[in-house]
């Protein structure tokens, strides 16, 4: 992990959160099971990020959800789920089974995981993240039906994101290995 | 104790996530609690930057609309000026007019974030309490209801959108005098949710029925347009449900006005003083 690639992953925060803020939060897709559906890029600098001080990543996951609430104006539901996800993913790389090796350096891009794995990976964080947060901004199993399809279709289309994101920024690695 | 500490050590990552978690669910439950409107507050101003700073923007893309309602707003006025009514009348009194008291004034504001597409829906507006915002007043658009202001920094509000699921209003029926309240189903930002008890409303068909703010409201003034219905919307069980279509356009409010009544202190001060006395 050479300075670039920090550099690199710094650049495409600010750009995620920029985008995140002025653009995609204002999507408003009028189809139906795509009412109140939005995707989540942030995401996906915590979900890529390479392995660092689990305490420095929580306390990054937890100013991105901050950050991310300011914006929404529901103080502490992104936070939550950010903090969430960041404590799931090492276990959840474990369960991916790498070996001691790879879990050391462990880079979760396609190039490195493969698309089968880093879609697996990417699915089970985001669900893990839209359940949450979803159910506990509407703190009732009223119109159950309309918060499923918003989980679903939240966490399909945050995936497609990833992993076309991926293949923008991470390409290259590919092609060095 | 040396077992307490390497204890706390070995599993301070958990301890960490629980704390950051514990943090999170506090400041989401404790919404209105004061320590979490200095975040708030703070929060709320550094945001205000950020979108004001883009709609500095995005405001000449949308110049021909705003014009537009502004010119549609002027011309409606002029109409209600009394230099545009013929006066047909030779007698002239004159009165001083003891009648009338100001009760509410209204502040102009742009919108310069709006979102419909999520559950919980906000406006952020570039006035804040330099321009006399306050806490819990009415924003109204010309045609119709937007919301009420929720978080107020210096130079910006947030205003709680009629689209927001903790939004809630009191409102009649215009023609038929039935007092409700309007909620919003998070479906569809065109529409929300009038609920009346079931007190027997004829409805007609095929007439058009405006649902208004109601005079118990101590927030809007009564009579602000929150939009129509026909016979055809509504739905009865329990309580009488009706899908009232909104009369503003809230995906792209450009002007809005904010609200004060003006004898609202009074008005809780005499209800304040009754409750405490029946207690």
């Amino acid at each position: 992990m050479a300075a670039q690639d920090y550099i690199k992953i710094a650049l495409l925060y600010f750009l995620l959160l920029f985008v995140q803020v002025n653009v995609l939060n204002h999507l408003d897709f009028d189809v139906p099971f795509m009412a109140l559906v939005h995707p989540m890029v942030v995401f996906y600098v915590i979900i890529i990020m390479p392995r660092m001080n689990e305490a420095a990543y929580l306390a990054l996951a937890f100013c991105t959800g901050f950050f991310m609430d300011s914006f929404y104006h529901t103080q502490g539901l992104h936070s939550f789920g950010f903090v969430l996800i960041a404590f799931i993913r090492q276990p959840l790389l474990n369960y991916l089974k790498l070996n001691e090796e790879q879990r050391e350096t462990a880079l979760p891009h396609i190039s490195f995981l493969g698309l089968r794995r880093f879609v697996i990976y990417s699915l089970l964080m985001s669900l893990t993240y839209h359940i949450f947060t979803v159910m506990l901004a509407v703190f009732s199993f009223q119109a159950f039906q309309s918060s499923l399809s918003r989980i679903f279709m939240s966490t399909l289309l945050s995936v497609f994101f990833f992993v076309v994101l991926d293949i923008i920024f991470f390409r290259k690695s590919q092609n060095a290995q | 104790m040396n077992n307490l500490i390497t204890f706390l050590v070995r599993y301070y990552l958990i301890f960490l996530f629980l704390f950051l978690e514990g943090f999170s669910l506090l400041l989401f439950f404790n919404h209105d609690r004061y320590q979490s409107s200095v975040v708030y507050n703070f929060s709320n101003e550094q945001a205000g930057k950020m979108y004001a700073w883009y709609f500095s923007v995005n405001k000449y893309f949308d110049l021909q609309r705003s014009n537009d309602s502004l010119l549609a707003e002027n011309a409606r006025l002029r109409t209600n000026q009394l230099s545009a009514k013929f006066i047909d009348s030779f007698k002239r009194i004159g009165i001083t007019d003891t009648v009338f008291r100001q009760k509410y004034t209204y502040i102009p504001g742009r919108v310069i974030n709006n979102s419909t597409n999520l559950r919980s829906n906000y406006l952020t507006l570039d006035i804040g309490s330099r321009k006399g915002i306050e806490k819990g007043l009415g924003v109204v658009t010309t045609s119709g209801i937007v919301g009420i202001s929720r978080e107020v920094s210096e130079n910006f509000t947030a205003v709680l959108s009629i689209l927001h699921k903790d939004f809630k209003v009191s409102a009649e029926v215009s023609e038929t005098g039935n007092i409700g309240s309007v909620t919003w189903s998070g479906k569809d930002p065109r529409f929300v949710m009038l609920e009346i008890p079931p007190t027997q409303p004829k409805f007609k068909k095929d007439s058009v029925y405006h649902v208004v703010t109601s005079p118990y409201s101590d927030v809007f003034p009564r009579g602000v347009a929150i939009g129509t219905f026909t016979s055809a919307d509504v739905n009865s069980d329990n309580f009488i449900r009706i899908n009232v279509r909104l009369n503003s356009d809230l995906t792209n409010p450009k002007v809005v006005y904010v609200i004060r009544n003006i004898l609202r202190e009074e008005q809780k001060t005499v209800e304040e003083k009754a409750s405490v006395e029946i207690k």
